[in-house]
């Protein structure tokens, strides 16, 4: 179980986070969403460790990472973050090599690893490939190979394992999104965590176990997509109102986006 | 997440991306450069104003006594010997300095001499050889051989630190800032030294003037012998932040994502930077563009990765700055040229053609 107490994360006088719980399961496919500077990327920092928040702790299989050293913290939990620039040109295995040897994989058992996973997103065989050169979609299927090499058992030790995914779909087509998505699910249902932040309130409701819906550094709703996705919440966070059906079966929302002038004469 | 239909798949290529390329490509340019280096060795030894052919070299080598005569005996063991192991030594520090700031500044384009640490460390040994005399006078006699050195370590440490403050916010280097406050710190820098020389006497002039210029001149066993240990903490260091630096090519938060304990991998970067450097400036002044020009063209050849990059950027330091000796000291012999002018030579134009290919992402 990867959580969260009492956090709060601030600039200056202005919070970014304030007095956030959050808890993700081992198992289940955890989904954070939520306007544009809700602090959704700022709470996944948080949850990485990237940021140590100024009140409250997160611990991670019930130890508190402040106390976990980085290598330590790396075989339990990989993070993919929005987009990576790189400052020198690597090559696409280089890349992915860097999550592998994070999970403490040697020898042939290596390239072997390196291979599976770049299988895995649909890059088979681009390893010697220069990463710079690759579209953007492409770059972020090569951060998610890396992200699976760092922790490519979902359980390791009886304990489970914790994808942290800032954003994992934003440049890639509908099908990779599904490709990938469907990728991190297996990783839950394997006994592992996943976290994800998603803009697409309907791949949320599809693929989540749980949402937690953030507006303005606080957490407004968490739970299954049909108790989170509905109008209230919808309304409240986003601001638009009138777009909330359910799908067969019946409990599953969808949202279509709808212009705000279509109502107007 | 297999994409079959779309990717055609070569087994040729597939092959090819198993065996992984660039690792192969980076140990044989590893090797590739230590044969180098040592081909340089063997012909800087046997060059010079009095030249030592090479199969009476390879017979001395070989144990055969009479082999050299008593006058080039004394040539090789007093003269060449000295000067090639302090070459080697100060080539190896500048090569992976160079390579080490560039991946903590994430930028190729950091260099020891050109962002104001072999200036910081100058600046250090300049008041060292003044003060040492004098106030200083007590550790001087302490430290013997590694007075000089010990300060311009502490020189260089104090100045890449305050660069790396300077230019570095939030995990983000600017590389604007930090070639505008190399130029400010180089600047301080001569002003201190004019200061310094201001004041100084006419041996310590000699001796300040002899290395603002950079030569490997004032070679003895003594000087190279105390370059030993500040060059060895550097190489010692490489096996141990060569991860890290790979890692940092993707970014700081990443390297910590998969691992990499960032703010250690940076303080023990920084320490083996200064050290090196502080040291090769205190015996052989400043030196320009190795740093630069060596882990650019082994880029070029070997890709970024830092494991075979760093120690094919010792081989290659070592090598270009004993070429570039050699050449000194055969050019207008006896005379010999300030080293200096022929890595500018060869490094300014090496460092414009990095600009040109950059200068879209500079801002120029």
């Amino acid at each position: 179980m990867l959580q969260c107490q009492s956090i709060s994360v601030a600039i200056g006088s202005r919070y970014l986070l304030k007095d956030v719980g959050f808890c993700a399961r081992a198992g289940e496919f955890t989904i954070i969403v939520g306007p544009n500077g809700a602090g959704k990327s700022t709470l996944l920092k948080v949850l990485s460790g990237e940021i140590r928040p100024v009140e409250g702790h997160v611990s991670l299989n019930g130890e508190p990472i402040s106390r976990m050293r980085p290598a330590q913290l790396a075989k339990c939990r990989a993070v993919l973050p929005q987009s990576v620039t790189l400052a020198f040109s690597l090559t696409v295995d280089e890349v992915v090599r860097l999550g592998v040897e994070a999970a403490g994989v040697k020898g042939s058992a290596q390239e072997s690893l390196c291979e599976a996973v770049l299988d895995e997103v649909g890059l088979g065989g681009w390893g010697t490939r220069l990463y710079q050169n690759l579209s953007g979609g492409e770059q972020q299927r090569v951060q998610f190979a890396r992200v699976l090499a760092q922790v490519p058992r979902p359980v390791a030790n009886d304990l489970p394992r914790f994808l942290l995914l800032d954003e994992p779909t934003s440049s890639l087509d509908i099908r990779h999104q599904i490709d990938l998505l469907e990728r991190a699910r297996r990783h839950a249902r394997e006994g592992g965590g996943v976290i994800a932040i998603v803009h697409d309130l309907n791949l949320a409701a599809e693929f989540a176990d749980r949402i937690a819906v953030m507006s303005k550094g606080q957490i407004a709703a968490f739970g299954p997509p049909s108790e989170t996705l509905d109008d209230t919440t919808i309304s409240k966070v986003f601001g638009i109102s009138g777009i909330v059906g359910t799908l067969p079966p019946a409990t599953m929302p969808f949202i279509l986006p709808q212009s705000r002038h279509a109502a107007l004469p | 997440m297999t994409d079959a239909t779309s990717l055609p798949r070569p087994s040729a290529f597939r092959r090819r991306a198993k065996s992984g390329d660039r690792r192969r490509t980076g140990q044989l340019t590893v090797g590739l450069s230590a044969l180098l280096l040592l081909a340089v060795c063997v012909l800087a030894v046997a060059t010079g104003p009095s030249p030592i052919p090479l199969g009476d070299l390879a017979r001395s080598l070989l144990g055969e006594s009479d082999a050299l005569s008593a006058r080039e005996a004394i040539i090789l063991h007093d003269i060449r010997l000295p000067r090639l192991l302090l070459g080697a030594l100060t080539g190896m520090a500048l090569g992976v300095s160079g390579t080490m700031m560039q991946g903590l500044f994430r930028n190729p384009l950091a260099d020891p001499s050109l962002v104001g640490v072999s200036s910081g460390a100058a600046v250090a040994a300049v008041c060292a050889i003044v003060l040492g005399g004098g106030p200083l006078s007590a550790f001087a006699a302490v430290l013997g051989n590694s007075f000089l050195p010990v300060a311009a370590f502490m020189g260089a440490l104090a100045t890449t630190s305050l660069l790396y403050f300077l230019a570095t916010k939030a995990g983000r280097t600017s590389i604007a800032t930090l070639l505008l406050a190399g130029l400010a710190v180089t600047a301080i820098g001569n002003a201190l030294i004019g200061l310094v020389v201001f004041t100084a006497d006419d041996q310590q002039l000699r001796d300040i003037t002899f290395w603002t210029l950079g030569s490997l001149g004032g070679a003895t066993w003594g000087r190279a012998m105390a370059m030993v240990p500040f060059v060895g903490i550097m190489l010692a260091a490489v096996p141990f932040v060569s991860r890290g630096l790979d890692a940092l090519i993707l970014g700081e938060a990443e390297a910590m994502h998969v691992g990499i304990n960032v703010e250690t991998l940076k303080r023990a970067t920084i320490l083996a930077v200064a050290s090196a450097c502080g040291a090769a400036v205190a015996v052989a002044g400043v030196i320009g563009f190795i740093g630069i020009v060596v882990p650019h063209l082994l880029r070029l050849v070997m890709g970024p990765s830092n494991r075979y990059l760093l120690p094919a950027s010792a081989f290659g330091g070592a090598a270009l700055l004993i070429g570039a000796d050699t050449i000194c000291r055969i050019v207008v012999a006896p005379a010999e040229l300030p080293i200096g002018i022929i890595t500018a030579l060869i490094g300014a134009p090496v460092f414009m053609a990095l600009l040109l290919r950059r200068r879209n992402a500079f801002g120029l």
